[in-house]
């Protein structure tokens, strides 16, 4: 039965991709109004958060359970970052300490949290089969990964699935809308417009071309023919790369620094996102949909993980504090949603001084556009062996990123099947819930 | 492995895949001793170590051994070492069996473990796999250095992180392979996993209690630490009562005996040295010659080496043909050269040296301009997968080229400055920067033929394609119909060299 499933999904996402021709939803006939716009960002934790100590409760039946999961790596109960929201089971959530600087977005009702979420193919919690099918390869981060930029049944597809939702709403620009500052993403991929991936600093010059006979030069190798794969399409993107930045370069330049964003990776990264959103409507890029990727590693916190891991919330929570600052400034809070993923939560029960790999984990979503004065999803129990109990400490998530996702990509006005984009959603209940 | 290279074109391919590239001369030296000697004398050349370097190096500016001496050690020894075929498998072990800078070991313990990586690349990949186990830098890396048994008390438990990377990457790979490397399918036609989340929490329990000392010497066991419980990882018994290192050693042969393994490390060495799209029946004759050198033993790494690099697809030129199919493609042959790798050939084809008589520095941030640098990937994962395509052609037709991952934007940018400042560094005084002495180059400027012919010998060892010749001919004629001085042309026709992507990418 399982088996003969799968396959049916399978089946019918080929189905879908083939037989539905690009939605022409009416976004891309509106880069005239500039009203339209609207910018997602993924802010993805690489190596798997610990959120199960990024969102902590306060209240004190759940602090104590808390406490007495986690022993030597809880959070101290005074030091929380008190929040106004609360599960939907009621639990009063507070912040870890180094986070204090997003309080504000919080307290603006413009932030939120998706308690318990995580990848799932079918739900689990309070389905009442014991035998619901699990996603593959739990707890590797790669694949894990994978799930959260393709879809949870998407894992063998080529593209993402912002590239695939950018590419069904036939989105464009002179520069692609799909932009990652961290490397070249899964999440991006489609079949329609290549990511632009760069770097904080954005673009710069090509030393050796401050003359006519060397760009001369190389431009021919840009249109030559070459016998060889590799070759043929090192021209290829030779001369994209060379074209991106040259145009890049120019919009950047005419606008300045912003400022307030602190001086990080993850700062700078924002920093730059929040230009490329300034300058969206230059000639050169004429995005009224932009879609941005940036990042921070170092999450795998085996051991060592309290200064470690505070160090790495701190950075978050004071980009995207600044972030969402800058977006107020612009006045376009609420048409630029930020949101948190990683690979996944890690598990409850310490390694000594670290924590392993788990499933379930939070997300930290914000913009002016967010439900904010609650926080979605239920309080799981921490006891072991509780129903969220996976395995020795490993929690079952009880809402589905692909929901998150759903919810992000029906906000962007994807007007899209979401169950194609999202096979697993027919799962569910919900395709899409109610944070935003 | 009858197959032998008696042409200059193919000893100058053979070059590019087996060392940092060559340079001048080397071709004639090549075919003077024949491929089997040459290989034999790489075999058996004494190891250039680059612990000792970065140290020497950062004793001669008072430092302490950092990032600055260890890339520089790493630089000096690509590209002069003559132990070249093991320096260049030793870069490719480096990218399998990943230990980066990021959350990991300092500069001194990095350094040590390239050494680590030297010293066993033409062992056995047993001891490779267990020197790699037991080496401090992957224990801080992976954090098996300091794990513990459970401790009901605290509520903690073994850490995992090494037990499923040793898995996952380092030697089974996530699914269970046929003899060629495809994924086994189950009567379902469903991939089938190699191991689960229970193996992998049994292996950390297997792999429990060892500690680092300093970084120059394997990690020790503590029995304290240890858990002496039964254990079963991939349906075998760990006996009750065994010590850490036996644990350990039963662990080693587990995994390297495993039948995935052979498959798994000879895709990723072949995708490191010659071809990013093998075809099948090559991966299966690497996979066998692992499984068994003719002699009955099983992972001798130097017979590896030689199946992977004298394979007679590698030297008819044949690669897997589109759509994963049978049959062969010539056109899908080869791979894109890493960015380092690229500026390494440059600088062989130049025969750089350092300005500064007791080191040689760091090239320029070799990390930011280059998007890479020798153990700082982001992750355990490297700086690509093995598997990545870019969009369009590639990915059509079901091929793979992961070194575009990391030709953003950004990248392709630098690489270019980076070899853009390499040229004109041949005057450079700059005691902390390279030069190369141009006079060749001046000599024949004037003399097209012979400069194309000077051209071609360095910087493709002979196998510039006539479209090349005839373009930098023809540049030539136009920077002299425009009166530019020999400065001009020698610096304008470089460019265009290193720019080309038949200079970019190996056949």
């Amino acid at each position: 039965m399982k088996l003969s499933r799968r396959h049916f999904l399978k089946g019918t996402a080929a189905l879908g991709a083939t037989s539905v021709a690009p939605a022409l939803t009416g976004l891309n006939m509106a880069h005239a109004n500039q009203d339209d716009y609207k910018a997602l960002v993924c802010i993805f934790l690489f190596g798997g958060n610990d959120a199960y100590n990024m969102v902590i409760p306060t209240d004190d039946d759940a602090y104590q359970k808390y406490e007495q999961a986690r022993r030597n790596l809880a959070i101290a109960q005074s030091d929380l970052v008190p929040l106004n929201i609360a599960s939907d089971n009621g639990v009063k959530l507070g912040l870890h300490p180094s986070m204090a600087s997003l309080k504000s977005a919080f307290a603006e009702d413009s932030a939120t949290v998706i308690v318990n979420s995580g990848q799932l193919v079918e739900p689990i919690i309070g389905a009442n089969t014991p035998n619901s099918r699990v996603p593959d390869f739990l707890m590797a981060h790669n694949l894990q990964q994978t799930m959260w930029q393709s879809g949870a049944e998407n894992m063998n597809d080529k593209l993402g699935w912002a590239g695939r939702m950018v590419q069904d709403m036939n989105l464009s620009g002179s520069l692609s809308p799909l932009m990652s500052l961290n490397g070249e993403q899964k999440w991006l991929r489609n079949n329609h417009v290549e990511p632009l991936v760069m770097t904080s600093e954005g673009a710069g010059d090509y030393t050796g071309l401050n003359n006519s006979d060397r760009l001369g030069a190389m431009r021919r190798h840009f249109d030559e023919k070459y016998a060889n794969l590799f070759a043929d399409n090192y021209s290829t993107a030779m001369a994209s790369r060379y074209y991106e930045n040259d145009a890049l370069e120019e919009v950047l330049t005419s606008v300045g620094d912003l400022d307030g964003f602190p001086q990080t990776g993850l700062g700078d990264m924002l920093h730059t996102t929040a230009k490329l959103i300034k300058v969206r409507n230059a000639a050169s890029l004429q995005h009224n949909r932009q879609i941005f990727f940036v990042g921070l590693g170092g999450f795998d916190t085996h051991k060592d993980q309290a200064g470690t891991h505070a160090a790495l919330l701190g950075q978050v929570s004071d980009a995207l504090a600044a972030f969402y600052q800058e977006m107020k400034a612009q006045g376009l809070s609420d048409k630029v949603t930020a949101f948190t993923m990683s690979d996944f939560g890690r598990r409850i029960m310490a390694n000594d001084s670290g924590t392993d790999h788990g499933w379930a984990g939070h997300q930290i979503v914000v913009g002016g556009a967010v439900k904010g004065g609650r926080a979605y999803g239920n309080w799981p129990d921490l006891t072991p062996g509780s129903e969220y109990d996976y395995n020795n400490g490993r929690l079952i998530p009880e809402i589905a990123a692909d929901q998150v996702n759903a919810t992000l990509a029906n906000w962007f006005d994807y007007q899209g099947d979401l169950e194609t984009l999202f096979p697993s959603l027919k799962m569910f209940p919900q395709n899409t819930l109610d944070f935003i | 492995m009858a197959s032998s290279i008696y042409q200059p074109e193919q000893a100058a391919k053979f070059l590019y895949r087996a060392t940092f590239g060559p340079k001048s001369g080397d071709v004639d030296d090549f075919l003077q001793m024949g491929v089997e000697a040459w290989l034999d004398d790489q075999f058996t050349r004494n190891w250039r170590l680059h612990r000792p370097l970065a140290e020497r190096y950062a004793n001669a500016s008072g430092d302490t051994l950092n990032e600055n001496a260890r890339l520089s050690a790493w630089w000096n020894r690509s590209l002069n070492a003559g132990d070249q075929l093991r320096q260049r498998v030793a870069y490719a072990l480096s990218q399998i069996f990943v230990v980066s800078n990021s959350g990991g070991p300092n500069a001194e313990g990095l350094a040590e473990y390239y050494d680590v990586l030297l010293k066993h690349a033409f062992g056995n990949f047993r001891d490779l796999l267990e020197a790699v186990t037991l080496s401090p830098a992957m224990g801080k890396y992976l954090t098996l250095e300091g794990s513990r048994k459970a401790n009901l008390d605290n509520n903690t438990f073994p850490d995992e992180n090494y037990a499923r990377e040793v898995m996952q990457l380092f030697s089974l790979g996530l699914w269970q392979l046929q003899n060629n490397g495809m994924p086994k399918l189950d009567s379902q036609g469903n991939k089938e996993p190699t191991y689960t989340q229970q193996d992998v929490e049994e292996l950390a329990r297997v792999l429990t209690g060892w500690r680092r000392d300093t970084y120059l010497k394997p990690m020790y066991a503590d029995d304290r630490r240890h858990d002496f419980g039964e254990k079963r990882v991939l349906g075998q018994i760990f006996p009750e009562g065994q010590s850490p290192e036996q644990d350990l050693s039963q662990a080693m042969d587990l995994l390297f005996n495993h039948r995935n393994t052979p498959m798994f490390i000879s895709i990723l060495l072949i995708k490191r040295l010659t071809v990013s799209n093998p075809r099948r029946s090559y991966i299966q004759r690497v996979a066998d010659v692992f499984k068994d050198n003719g002699q009955g033993i099983r992972g001798d790494m130097v017979a590896v080496i030689k199946a992977i690099l004298l394979d007679q697809d590698v030297i008819d030129g044949k690669a897997m043909a589109d759509h994963q199919a049978h049959g062969s493609n010539g056109r899908n042959f080869g791979k894109v050269k890493e960015p380092i790798i690229a500026m390494a050939n440059l600088c062989r084809a130049f025969n750089v040296k350092s300005n500064d008589p007791d080191r040689w520095w760091d090239f320029a941030a070799t990390q930011n301009n280059y998007g890479q640098a020798p153990l700082r990937a982001p992750s355990v994962f490297n700086f690509y997968e093995p598997d990545y395509a870019p969009k369009g052609e590639i990915t059509d037709k079901q091929l793979t080229a992961p070194e575009f991952a990391i030709l953003s934007m950004d990248s392709m940018r630098r690489i270019s400055n980076r070899m853009w400042t390499m040229i004109l560094a041949h005057d450079s005084t700059d005691v902390k920067h390279w030069s190369w002495n141009r006079r060749q180059f001046e000599n024949r400027v004037n003399k097209p033929d012979e400069y194309i012919e000077l051209l071609n010998e360095r910087f493709f060892a002979g196998l510039m394609s006539t479209e090349l010749a005839g373009f930098i001919r023809q540049m030539l004629d136009e920077l002299t119909a425009d009166n530019r001085n020999d400065d001009r042309k020698i610096n304008d026709t470089l460019f265009a060299i290193q720019c080309s992507p038949e200079f970019r990418c190996q056949e």
